[in-house]
């Protein structure tokens, strides 16, 4: 984690270009977690409050992070990571991402943190009404757990 | 390979439950008929391999050119979420 910290504030300390690098959004998630010994049911689902952020440092590769808090369960959920989008650079309004995260919470339920590959897919849906909002999906599995973990995504995006 | 398949096997749940999913929800909001729709067309198209080989082929040099501080951010939508 602190290797990945330490990349984060590199890129940080990069001059920013005159178009926009980075973006902070708000959002609500619906949430599904595979089971656990803490959390019987096959799927834990909860509903989110969502601060995500996300540094575009090239066509293809992004940096992103989010702070997640649980309604239900009342917890507080984190990730940070990396993405390759391996769609249509160009295209604006619809991308899908593939990546890895170091993901972690607070309650013991979805511990222990850990890295997690996924997939996030999103689009947006009006794009000349609301350029700003953004729906998506995105899908992560657990490399130590072997979890898998679900969520349905609605953003808001804020430009820097 | 398609954005389905990854997405199914990343949730650990079958492509097929997904789909149903995203029929059911046309059903019950037939005003979001046409957005599903586009979703269901864009989790099943292909990725190529070649498409993939050919950004696999390109990150080493946006991957120097980030280290020489030449950024050159996108606008994706999949990075918001």
């Amino acid at each position: 984690m602190k290797y990945l910290l330490a990349v984060l504030l590199v890129l940080i300390a990069v001059p920013a270009p005159a178009a926009s690098l980075a973006s902070l959004y708000g959002g609500i998630n619906g949430v599904w977690f595979q089971d656990t010994e803490a959390l019987p049911a096959p799927f834990k689902a909860d509903i989110e409050a969502v601060g995500h952020g996300k540094i575009s440092l090239s066509p293809h590769l992004s940096g992103v992070g989010t702070v997640a808090y649980g309604f239900s369960n009342t917890y507080f959920r984190y990730s940070a990571g990396g993405r390759v989008t391996v769609t249509d650079t160009e295209n604006k309004n619809f991308s899908m991402g593939l990546g890895i995260e170091y993901r972690g919470a607070s309650i013991p339920g979805l511990k222990p943190d850990e890295w997690c590959p996924g997939a996030a897919v999103a689009v947006k849906p009006w794009p000349a009404r609301y350029p700003k909002l953004i729906v998506g999906g995105e899908g992560w599995y657990g490399l130590e757990t072997q979890r898998a973990g679900m969520a349905l995504a609605a953003r808001w995006q804020f430009d820097l | 390979m398609n954005a389905l398949a990854i997405l199914s096997m990343a949730a650990g749940r079958p492509a097929a439950e997904i789909l149903n999913f995203l029929e059911r929800l046309k059903i019950l909001a037939p005003d979001m008929a046409a957005e599903i729709d586009f979703w269901l067309v864009a989790l099943q198209t292909p990725l190529g391999a070649e498409n993939l080989a050919a950004i696999a082929k390109v990150l080493p040099g946006e991957i120097v050119n980030i280290f020489k501080g030449q950024i050159d951010p996108r606008d994706h939508p999949s990075d918001g979420i």
